[in-house]
Parts: structure tokens; C-alpha cells; sequence
């Protein structure tokens, strides 16, 4: 570890800050009743899997404080992300016995056993090889585009939930994740500012190596495959109109790290990420 | 990649041409006559979502254009003609896309 991330703990403490204001209506949340007739099944196992995937959040959290190392700012971040997300495991399982069901013991077991850390081990250090990316700035560009899919599948069932009120939820979530979508933008931002010119140059084609045959995190639990709620289950609602913007989105993004550290501070001026784009993509 | 053309408008057949030649490569096809204006990016031209990405790339920098966040890139660059087409309104407007932030 020879460069820092971030030199201080301002932007940690605004997401902080603004993370605890989040759901400040989770008592009413959690009493929320859907219309089951109204809401497909699909969609039903959908918000399973989330709030299962949600809830593995010691697997993740792991798996970033392994890849940060000796960032400790970072894994302050890994720390307050994990916080965030359990938040959202909570919203998902109420909106499940919203719906009149719950997690079943198998499925947690399946979770909290889960073989994520060897798994994605090999897929990252795969991915990596032979470049001069660290696994650090590799797992922030992972970040980015996961948050980002996260987005996309989240609004995309929104589109479908069939309940009003299910989809307003939904799409809440799919906020949150844009919010975890920008802290990573701006940790790698930073981070590339600081890193050797040559690991800086293979921050795009990393970009490019994670999307070729991207896989989720949930594709590195076997229970998620098992029970059927896999990531085949996230994108059959991915409408071609959101699989084009998931590709513009990060492709714009990470466009910005090819004119060199000049050309990227230049760029970051300004806020890519236009959440209300996804409600002009709305069915 | 082809460095940024000006802004003034470049024909049908000189854009078709120029994005040709920054295609073979990207679709690994070594003639350009492959690459003709009905030939489907996917269907026929096996391009995956990384060849999609490059194709982005190679349209933004060789001609200066801007697609929008919210474009139906699927649905409306299926063809190289599609490509084609895209750019040259672009181009003729003489500026990018509209409703895309700024890179």
C-alpha cells in the first residue's frame, strides 16, 4: 500500500451523515401490505433474492476489507456500506411479508455458509492478471459497475412490481444504490489521482475485462443458483432500453479515465450519473 | 482510435467509410465490405456487449458525437447503417446529443 485513497475523512463523514437519514420511515415500511394478485411471481422471487443478497453483507464486506488492505479509509467505507445495505435487507424482507411471505431457514443457512470468498477470489485475481491494476482500484471499478447494475435492477422491477406502492419502494432502493454507486466513483477518482501512471492507463481496459461476461456477486453463491435466484432471475427484466443504458452509463464513465489525470479532473467536475434518466425509462 | 474529425458534416459515404475502418478491428473482420450498411451489429456481425462498448467509444471520439444516456442503443444502432445515419444527423446539427451530461 504506497498511495492513499482519500486524504481525509470528509466525504466518509457526508455519506455517513446522509446515510443515517435514510428509510426515517422504516416503522411505516415495515407495516406496509401489497396486493398480492397485482404483483407477478417473478417479481416475488426477485425481492427474495435481494433481501438475501442484502443480508450477506459479511460475505461482501469481507471481500472488500481483503482487497483494500491497508486503505483504512476505505475499509471505514466498507464498514458504513455494509450498515447501509443490512438496511436494505430489512426493507426487502418487510416488503416480502408484505406480501404475505417470508425467508425460509434453508435460505439463510444457504447465505451465511455461502462460498463467496474463494469464489470471488478467483474471479477478480482472473481478471486482474497480467494487468497493472491493483486489486484496490480493481475492486472500486467493480464497485462502480455493480452498484450501477444494482440500479438497473431495482427499477427495472420496479417498471413490473404491479403495486404502487411496491414499485415507489423499489425504486427507493434503487436510489440508495445510485448514492453507493457515486462514493465508489469518487474513491476511484481519488485513488487514480495518486497511483502510478501505469496502473492509472489500465483503469479502462480493467473497466473493460469486468464487463466482458460480468458476473454479480450473488453468481459466487451457490445457494443463489440452488434456489433458482440467480442473476439470470435479476436481468430477464432488463428491458433492452436498460441494458442500453447500463452499457452508456458505465461506458461514459469510464470513458473519463482515458485522456489521463488532466483529462479526468476536468470531467469529474460534473455529476454523470443522472438517476432521472431511469424514470424517463420507465414503462 | 481515429482522433475527433471537425465538426462539419462529413457525407453518408465518407462516415460509412471512416467507421468501416474503425469497426474491423472492434467486430474482427478483415474486410470492410463485411461491414456494409445492412450487416446487424449482433445477428450478423457476432458483436457482444464489450464490441458494443467499443462501438460507442469509436463513434463519440472518431466523430465527435455524444449518444444519449437515454438512447435505445439496441434498438435504434442495430446496423452499421443505423451507426451511419446516427452520426451524420449528429454531425449535421453540429452538436452532441441532446439531454446527455457532459463527460
Amino acid at each position: 500500500m504506497n498511495v492513499p485513497s482519500w486524504s481525509d475523512t470528509g466525504t466518509l463523514d457526508d455519506f455517513f451523515v446522509a446515510g443515517r437519514k435514510m428509510w426515517p420511515d422504516l416503522a411505516e415500511v415495515r407495516r406496509m401490505r401489497f396486493d398480492r394478485s397485482l404483483v407477478p411471481d417473478d417479481v416475488v422471487r426477485f425481492i427474495r433474492s435481494t433481501a438475501l443478497n442484502e443480508h450477506g453483507i459479511v460475505h461482501y464486506v469481507k471481500g472488500y476489507f481483503r482487497s483494500y488492505g491497508e486503505d483504512y479509509k476505505l475499509g471505514l467505507w466498507a464498514s458504513i456500506w455494509g450498515g447501509e445495505e443490512y438496511l436494505h435487507s430489512i426493507v426487502l424482507r418487510a416488503l416480502l411479508e408484505g406480501l404475505g411471505e417470508r425467508i425460509n431457514p434453508p435460505e439463510y443457512a444457504g447465505l451465511e455458509k455461502g462460498d463467496y470468498a474463494e469464489n470471488m477470489e478467483r474471479y477478480l485475481e482472473t481478471k486482474r492478471a497480467g494487468t497493472a491494476v491493483s486489486r484496490r482500484t480493481q475492486q472500486l471499478i467493480y464497485g462502480v459497475m455493480q452498484e450501477y447494475a444494482a440500479v438497473i435492477a431495482y427499477s427495472s422491477v420496479a417498471d413490473v412490481a404491479g403495486d404502487p406502492a411496491l414499485a415507489r419502494i423499489l425504486r427507493r432502493v434503487a436510489k440508495d444504490e445510485m448514492r453507493h454507486c457515486r462514493f465508489f466513483q469518487l474513491s476511484l477518482e481519488a485513488l487514480a489521482q495518486n497511483v502510478a501512471d501505469e496502473e492509472f492507463a489500465g483503469i479502462w481496459d480493467m473497466f473493460r475485462v469486468l464487463f466482458k461476461d460480468h458476473e454479480m456477486p450473488q453468481d459466487q453463491i451457490a445457494m443463489f443458483q440452488e434456489f433458482d435466484m440467480a442473476t439470470d432471475l435479476y436481468i430477464k427484466f432488463w428491458t433492452p432500453k436498460y441494458r442500453s443504458n447500463l452499457m452508456l452509463f458505465l461506458t461514459h464513465y469510464f470513458r473519463k479515465f482515458r485522456g489521463g489525470r488532466a483529462a479526468l479532473q476536468a470531467a469529474s467536475a460534473t455529476v454523470e450519473a443522472d438517476p432521472d434518466v431511469l424514470t424517463a425509462l420507465a414503462s | 482510435m481515429q482522433q475527433n474529425v471537425a465538426q462539419a458534416a462529413l457525407s453518408r459515404e465518407e462516415i460509412l467509410r471512416q467507421l468501416q475502418e474503425t469497426l474491423k478491428p472492434i467486430l474482427n473482420v478483415e474486410s470492410a465490405a463485411t461491414l456494409r450498411p445492412e450487416a446487424r451489429f449482433r445477428e450478423d456481425l457476432q458483436g457482444d456487449s464489450l464490441a458494443m462498448v467499443d462501438i460507442v467509444i469509436a463513434v463519440e471520439e472518431g466523430f465527435g458525437v455524444k449518444l444519449r444516456s437515454d438512447l435505445d442503443f439496441f434498438d435504434e444502432i442495430r446496423t452499421v447503417g443505423d451507426a451511419v445515419e446516427l452520426i451524420h444527423r449528429q454531425m449535421g446539427q453540429g452538436r452532441p446529443a441532446a439531454a446527455a451530461a457532459e463527460s
